[in-house]
């Protein structure tokens, strides 16, 4: 699998994640998708595809920073 | 149908060579452009949210838009000390963190503080992406100096309000390895523990590394005899001290690796190659550059020496830390694969921090940083690794006094001559006389995390 295959999925995967975290009102759910979230930052910062100093300033997938 | 536990790792990336071959081979110019947008994006937000920066841009007449090159950051944006830091955190006197962490402390996990060696401690935060990535920093050396998921690691340290080995064990978990700690036991305890658990891997301090070696030895243990196939440490620079390293690499019968870390800016992991000899900063989560500490003109040359000034592209435990003075000084390589057998791409500093600005004397007339003379001393044959450097200044000159305790097989009746032949050696390499007082075994203090080896009482009076 080459850099930007990676990428895109990982980009796919945040936004599922992203609905998950925002709308599931169960804190366990919420939270580990939360945590899923900051792993897959972790898999762009680690390929030089995310610049945000950490997941909490991550641009949100629904439009808004 | 019977299930079965899938692989931690595919086999493939089981059997990669790097961590993240993909990052660590990375063409200079590329990992140049990386820093340069990591750094825009940084100083753009310390710029628009921290008024710390905001003030520090403002007095320099400079604005975010004004950074369009890595010589603009270089040449622009003013050098931070740790003075500057410490008056941040004075300034937000009930968050102490609210100037710096753009994360908030909702996101807090852990409270942190340095150590406090040079000054009074900092306070740190930090949150689980924090943590991940400071984790991240061991995970690539682990990799690299040939630890992997099914390793076993022994932690010979307390947990406590130092983050250093914290670290380490975020480290671990992220590399998947099992993890025992000996925490809360005793020295002798903790030997026992290595004996019956097998580790591969010890991760401690320097020194005491080899205390654990003269407790084994008092108790019949061969540490060299154990599973142990690495040590791994932090804390103190002596893996890169030659005859620190030989002694621990003998005594435990296995390969020494060191992590330089800073806590005010703790993303300093490097891949801990000692087959070259040297420390790699870890690219992807700071910018690293040396500079000459008089002039701060940026050094490029491979082989040349200044001081360290780190820019981290995460906010780490102090906060986004921009151009900051570590007063380490270091020789570096710009690209190590020219110099060294190495395909790693990222920046390399051959023999780990070779001392610090702030630690260097003047005796007569000459400037000696301890690191030489800590390198002469623990050299001398029936010398240990315990010892002391006290300065004081007398009549507008450092003086020297070297405390080290003799091996224990030594008679007292050789300390003079042990003394002579130190001071001799000491002269004939840095060409100035020290005080020399050879003590008696376990006369100094032994510590489990970092060891106090320099004592200045140059303005104590």
């Amino acid at each position: 699998m080459d850099e930007q295959e990676v990428v895109d999925k990982t980009n796919e995967v945040r936004e599922l994640l992203a609905e998950l975290r925002d709308e599931c009102d169960i804190p366990s759910i919420a939270h580990s998708a939360h945590q899923a979230d900051v792993y897959c930052h972790g898999i762009l910062w680690e390929l030089g595809a995310e610049d945000a100093t950490t997941p909490e300033l991550s641009a949100d997938p629904h439009g808004e920073e | 149908m019977r299930d079965s536990f899938r692989p931690l790792y595919n086999e493939k990336a089981r059997d990669s060579k790097h961590w993240n071959e993909y990052m660590e081979t990375m063409p200079r110019e590329e990992l140049d452009a990386l820093h340069l947008r990591r750094i825009k994006r940084n100083v753009e937000y310390a710029y628009e949210n921290i008024p710390f920066y905001r003030d520090l841009f403002e007095s320099a007449n400079v604005t975010p838009s004004d950074i369009q090159s890595l010589e603009d950051f270089n040449t622009k944006v003013p050098i931070l000390d740790k003075p500057d830091f410490m008056e941040l955190q004075e300034q937000s006197e009930n968050s102490p963190f609210s100037g710096r962490d753009p994360a908030g402390s909702e996101h807090h996990l852990y409270r942190f503080q340095t150590s406090g060696t040079t000054g009074t401690p900092l306070q740190e935060a930090m949150s689980f992406p924090l943590t991940m990535k400071m984790g991240e920093c061991w995970t690539y050396g682990f990799w690299n100096c040939g630890m992997r998921p099914d390793d076993r690691f022994y932690f010979a340290f307390p947990f406590g309000t130092f983050a250093g080995f914290w670290s380490a064990y975020w480290g671990v978990r992220r590399l998947g390895g099992v993890v025992r700690s000996g925490a809360g036991l005793s020295t002798e305890e903790r030997i026992t523990d290595i004996v019956d658990f097998d580790p591969d891997v010890v991760v401690m301090t320097p020194t005491y590394a080899t205390h654990m070696l003269e407790r084994a030895e008092e108790m019949g243990v061969d540490l060299s005899d154990t599973s142990v196939r690495f040590t791994a440490h932090a804390g103190e620079k002596g893996p890169h001290v030659e005859s620190i390293r030989n002694r621990i690499s003998e005594g435990w019968g296995a390969e020494v690796f060191d992590l330089y870390g800073q806590s005010e800016s703790p993303f300093l992991g490097p891949t801990m190659d000692t087959d070259s000899g040297g420390v790699h900063p870890c690219e992807p989560y700071f910018y690293s550059t040396v500079i000459d500490p008089d002039t701060e003109e940026v050094l490029e040359e491979n082989g040349q020496r200044g001081e360290h000034v780190i820019t981290t592209h995460i906010p780490g435990a102090p906060g986004l830390t921009l151009r900051y003075r570590t007063h380490d000084i270091v020789e570096v390589y710009e690209d190590p694969s020219e110099v060294f057998d190495t395909d790693i791409t990222w920046k390399f500093f051959k023999g780990g921090v070779l001392d610090r600005t702030d630690n260097m004397l003047s005796v007569r007339g000459t400037n000696v940083y301890p690191r030489a003379l800590e390198e002469i001393v623990t050299g001398v044959p029936d010398t240990s690794n315990h010892y002391e450097i006290h300065v004081s200044r007398e009549r507008g000159n450092d003086q020297v006094e070297i405390r080290i305790e003799a091996e224990p097989s030594v008679d007292q009746s050789a300390y003079t001559d042990l003394e002579e032949q130190i001071q001799q050696e000491v002269k004939d390499a840095v060409g100035v006389t020290v005080a020399v007082n050879v003590l008696e075994p376990s006369e100094l203090p032994r510590y489990e995390l970092k060891a106090r080896r320099f004592y200045d009482h140059r303005n104590t009076g």
